[in-house]
């Protein structure tokens, strides 16, 4: 994929919509496209990160690791973000990524990454939109998941 | 009697004891040398005397050669004759002794020639015996004293300093024997010619000789002064470049400077001086000498007008004092040299000579096995001081089984490292002793423990050489397979080893024990490496120093082959394997996308450092390619337009922006030059051939998949390929070197054997391209056979000086592999691995106590000093040392289980 259709992708990310085209052009720049064959992972749960992935291309699911097995969380599509997470708290991966078709994404180095919230204002605050967003959804399925166990324990 | 290895105080008798026979031979053909001088001073009177301004009448004749040769008095005087004569005119007189006189000029020259060729000879070997002898006293120096000496102070009084004594070993005896009989030939036959001219000769010699040299020992003083200053500033720059790190780090490089600086100052304050004496003291030195013929001018041509002396006489003693000064001249600057020398000599001597040396029997070369030290280990009350007496480690008593494992446990200088020090006599203890079924450490000779203990510590300084090397050095104690060599070199090397009293062994014989090893030889010595490598989970990073290296020069038979069927099988591997999308294989006729544009002009790879020797677009043969194929305009117009988005990309972020490291196709201040000379080509003006080469190199490095900014069309892609062929036919000479070609059905000596495997590019477009080419690669070598000549080049890698070129966990792998490879009998292991994490540190000492019985050393006792303590759990037993205390085993027993 060329860098110019890259631009015009990334500039239909809410993440970067605010930012210059000459900016994005860097962002771009310094990005690398990677693919990846259907099923295979982008990013495993509790690795260390040192990039984040805007999808290109194709679809993806993120899931997390329990007892029981894994279950999917979310799943991705065309120009969504994944991975800013382990970059921004220098955490491990807190969930696995992976391909559920082919998947081609743009990989942001985490130093670019950090400049570019530092940089731009716009992007820190779609940042922090997106894990408000992801946070209430967290929320909200823990509630669930407390009344399911107080039900069942009410059952017994 | 003395031993063979003397250094005496006074370095004349350094000299005389290994060199008198040598001397003597000199003096003896210096003496013979002494009548023939003696003939070249009186010919010239006899011509002048005889047939110039003798009195002759016509037809007189004169019997000569009637070998009328006035001998000095120590030969017993008187005349001898040999040959009863000829009948000569005066011209004949004339020219036959005119003949003679050349003759004897010349006999004369060819026993100089002789006497200063055997003086050299002489002196080299002595300055190779001097200097074989301090190498050898620095590797008996005693352990504690390495703590004070420099080592490059060290090498540059071997090296530098010992030069004089070697020049001044083939003078010492033989130039003032020489020159003190030459100008006493030539005063003793100004004498002879007349007393009191003589006597004024004689008188102005006393002064010279007396005085000059009283005055230049002041120059002596100066010259030990500068010697010393200079060594401590080769000291001092050794310093500076061992501890660059701290100078970097802290910024004092000027401080380095100015103190550097001012040692310099120093230096040329003294060698000032001196030199303004020593041209004082010459200055002084010519002018008595040439007031001398003043007074024969005037004395002796007063004697001639009043008669008392004839002309013959007076050009006599003339030529005669010619022949005085220099020999004077060079017999004072003898004597300085002497003065000087000795002052050096005992300078030297001072730094080498101690009591506590080592003794060279302790060294010495035995081709015995030694025995082995199997049995119980009894450490008895060993303790063990520093420098200034604290106890290190006190009083310690202990056995160790044979065949046990111990692990010694406590805080770093607790005491256990100097336990362990002390078992393999690294420090000398300050009582007790270690003892070995009964026999004591100290009274063995280093042949015994060296072969029979191993010993790796964290730190272990490792020479430059390859990892073989460096392996098997702890097997290299004698030449266990000598070859047979003979002829004219072979006994001149053993001639001339002996008369400097060098060891003789040679360093060309293969030094390596196999047997300590336990392999049959060196055909099955790569498999026992492999093995200790492989316990110190080295070998596959060894292996990949292989694979990544360059192939050598030399690859044997078949090699080629096997490295061609490996690069068909990986292709049919990831074709078998459905990967073949993950990988690009060059191909002659097809432009390949992973690679750059000038790697697919050229169907081959640039040598990194090339275009910064002279650009590659700058090169006849490119260039003339570039406008035969009409690509010239193509590229540049390329390389344009990558400068533009780059410029504009990257152009306003601010210098100290991290993300211009991204920048790839031009280093960050390059981005102003191309700004501007964009500008310059702005508009189709005219285009100065400078930037049409800057921007042509942008073009070059140009990888589509990698930038992507959309600048290769399928055009042009054709026409790079189709302009291939002005490089097929082989490189011209501006490119030798500096591009190597891809050749499908031959290996490229310049690129790494993996590159000549995979034959290709990884696309790296796919996330999981590069791990698995990595296991298809891994595979390939497997079947094809290759991994043993992987691992062969590998095992060829070069360390680099103090083995920088390896991580500091890998040289703690490959000092350990080494002290398994040679199987002591005890293994002493001081914090080996403190570079590695705790895991891997556990996993290898498991793997190292378990190896035990694959290397056949069932028996071997091992002493492991643990960086974690929670290790010992895999040891038989475990002593924890504390403030230099052992502690008590009972205290520290595991506690009884609480009873609940």
């Amino acid at each position: 994929m060329l860098l110019k259709s890259e631009i015009d992708l990334l500039r239909a990310v809410p993440l970067f919509a605010g930012i210059e085209p000459s900016r994005l052009k860097l962002i771009a720049y310094t990005a690398e496209t990677v693919m990846y064959r259907q099923g295979q992972v982008l990013c495993r749960q509790g690795e260390q990160g040192d990039a984040a992935f805007v999808l290109m291309e194709g679809e993806a699911d993120v899931s997390i690791a329990a007892e029981t097995g894994d279950f999917v969380v979310a799943s991705l599509k065309t120009g969504d973000v994944v991975g800013e997470i382990a970059i921004l708290c220098d955490v491990p991966r807190t969930a696995t990524v992976t391909a559920k078709t082919p998947v081609s994404a743009l990989r942001v180095r985490k130093e670019a990454f950090l400049q570019l919230v530092r940089q731009f204002p716009e992007v820190a605050a779609e940042v922090m939109r997106g894990l408000a967003e992801r946070l209430s959804h967290t929320n909200a399925e823990l509630v669930r998941a407390r009344n399911l166990a107080a039900g069942q324990g009410g059952g017994r | 009697m003395k031993p063979a290895d003397e250094l005496d105080e006074s370095v004349f008798r350094y000299v005389w004891r290994y060199t008198k026979g040598q001397q003597l031979w000199l003096f003896g053909v210096l003496a013979l040398s002494l009548p023939l001088y003696y003939l070249t001073l009186d010919l010239p009177k006899r011509i002048v005397n005889g047939p110039i301004s003798g009195d002759w009448q016509p037809g007189q004749t004169q019997t000569l050669f009637s070998f009328f040769i006035p001998l000095p008095d120590f030969l017993g005087g008187g005349q001898w004759h040999v040959f009863e004569g000829m009948e000569l005119d005066r011209f004949g007189v004339l020219v036959a002794l005119s003949f003679t006189f050349l003759f004897f000029v010349i006999v004369n020259g060819l026993f100089k020639f002789y006497l200063s060729t055997y003086k050299g000879k002489l002196g080299e070997r002595l300055l190779r015996r001097l200097r074989f002898q301090l190498v050898d006293r620095v590797l008996r120096f005693p352990s504690g004293r390495f703590k004070q000496v420099r080592g490059s102070e060290i090498a540059s009084m071997i090296k530098d300093e010992t030069e004089p004594v070697g020049g001044f070993g083939g003078s010492a005896f033989a130039d003032p024997a020489l020159l003190l009989s030459q100008a006493l030939t030539a005063l003793f036959f100004i004498v002879l010619q007349n007393f009191w001219l003589g006597m004024v000769a004689g008188g102005i010699v006393l002064v010279q000789i007396l005085l000059i040299p009283r005055m230049r020992r002041r120059l002596v003083v100066l010259a030990r002064n500068r010697q010393l200053t200079a060594r401590i500033l080769s000291g001092r720059i050794g310093e500076v470049v061992e501890g660059i790190a701290s100078i970097r780090t802290n910024d004092t490089s000027n401080w380095e400077r100015a103190e550097l600086g001012s040692r310099l100052g120093k230096i040329l304050a003294i060698r000032y001086d001196f030199y303004q004496w020593k041209f004082f003291v010459n200055f002084l030195n010519n002018l008595i000498a040439q007031m001398t013929p003043f007074i024969f001018y005037l004395g002796g041509g007063y004697l001639v007008i009043q008669g008392k002396l004839d002309i013959g006489q007076l050009v006599a003693v003339i030529a005669a004092y010619k022949d005085l000064p220099a020999p004077l001249k060079e017999l004072i600057a003898w004597d300085q040299g002497r003065v000087d020398v000795q002052s050096k000599y005992a300078q030297i001597r001072e730094q080498f000579v101690m009591s506590d040396l080592v003794p060279a029997n302790t060294q010495r070369v035995s081709f015995d096995a030694p025995p082995r030290l199997d049995g119980e280990v009894m450490v008895s009350g060993l303790k063990v001081s520093d420098d200034a007496g604290n106890e290190l480690l006190f009083p310690t008593t202990m056995k160790l089984a044979p065949g046990e494992a111990v692990a010694l446990v406590g805080p770093p200088g607790g005491g256990g490292e100097y336990l362990a020090e002390a078992l393999v006599r690294l420090v000398q203890p300050s009582g007790g002793r270690v003892a070995f079924a009964g026999t004591t450490l100290d009274s063995m000779p280093d042949y015994i423990p060296g072969r029979r203990l191993g010993y790796s510590a964290s730190g272990l300084f490792l020479p430059q050489m390859s990892v073989r090397d460096a392996l098997t050095y702890g097997l290299k104690h004698v030449p266990m397979r000598r070859q047979e060599r003979s002829g004219r070199d072979e006994a001149s090397r053993l001639e001339e080893a002996r008369l400097s009293g060098n060891l003789d062994l040679d360093i060309r014989d293969d030094w390596i024990d196999y047997e300590a090893a336990g392999v049959s030889g060196p055909e099955t010595l790569p498999a026992r490496l492999a093995e200790v490598l492989a316990i110190v989970e080295l070998r596959s990073e060894i292996a990949r120093f292989g694979l990544r290296g360059k192939l050598p020069e030399i690859l044997t038979d078949g090699v080629s082959d096997q490295i061609l069927s490996a690069r068909a099988r990986f292709r049919q591997r990831l074709i078998e394997g459905g990967d073949e999308d993950y990988f690009e294989s060059f191909d002659r006729s097809r432009y390949s996308d992973y690679a750059s544009v000038f790697e697919n002009l050229v169907f081959g790879t640039a040598d990194p450092d090339a275009d910064a020797d002279q650009p590659l677009a700058d090169r006849p043969s490119v260039k003339a390619a570039l406008v035969a194929s009409g690509l010239d305009d193509k590229l540049f117009v390329m390389g344009r337009q990558i400068a533009e988005t780059l410029v504009e990309i990257f152009g306003d972020l601010s210098a100290d922006n991290p993300l211009l490291d991204d920048i790839d196709l031009m280093s960050p201040e390059d981005v102003e030059r191309y700004r501007a000379a964009l500008r310059r080509s702005d508009g189709d003006g005219k285009r100065e051939d400078k930037d049409r080469r800057a921007f042509q190199r942008l073009a070059f490095g140009y990888v589509e998949p990698r930038h992507r900014l959309g600048l290769l069309d399928a055009g042009l892609k054709q026409a790079i390929v189709a302009a291939r062929d002005h490089f097929a036919d082989g490189l011209g000479p501006d490119l030798a070197g500096a591009v190597s070609l891809h050749d499908p059905a031959g290996v490229n000596r310049a690129a790494s054997l993996q590159d000549n495997i995979l034959f290709g590019r990884i696309v790296t477009r796919y996330a999981e391209a590069q791990g698995r080419i990595n296991t298809v690669l891994a595979e390939t070598l497997r079947e094809s056979g290759l991994y043993d000549v992987v691992f062969d080049l590998g095992l060829s890698f070069d360390i680099g000086s103090g083995a920088k070129r390896l991580a500091a966990g890998q040289q703690q792998k490959l000092t350990l592999a080494r002290a398994l490879l040679k199987r002591p009998d005890l293994l002493v292991l001081n914090r080996p691995l403190s570079a590695l994490d705790g895991e891997s540190q556990r996993r290898i000492t498991a793997a190292v106590l378990k190896s035990r019985q694959e290397l056949g050393v069932d028996r071997q006792t091992i002493v492991w000093v643990l960086a974690h303590a929670e290790h010992a759990d895999l040891f038989d037993r475990r002593i924890t040392f504390r403030e230099g205390r052992m502690q008590d085993p009972e205290s520290q027993a595991v506690p009884p289980m609480e009873v609940s």
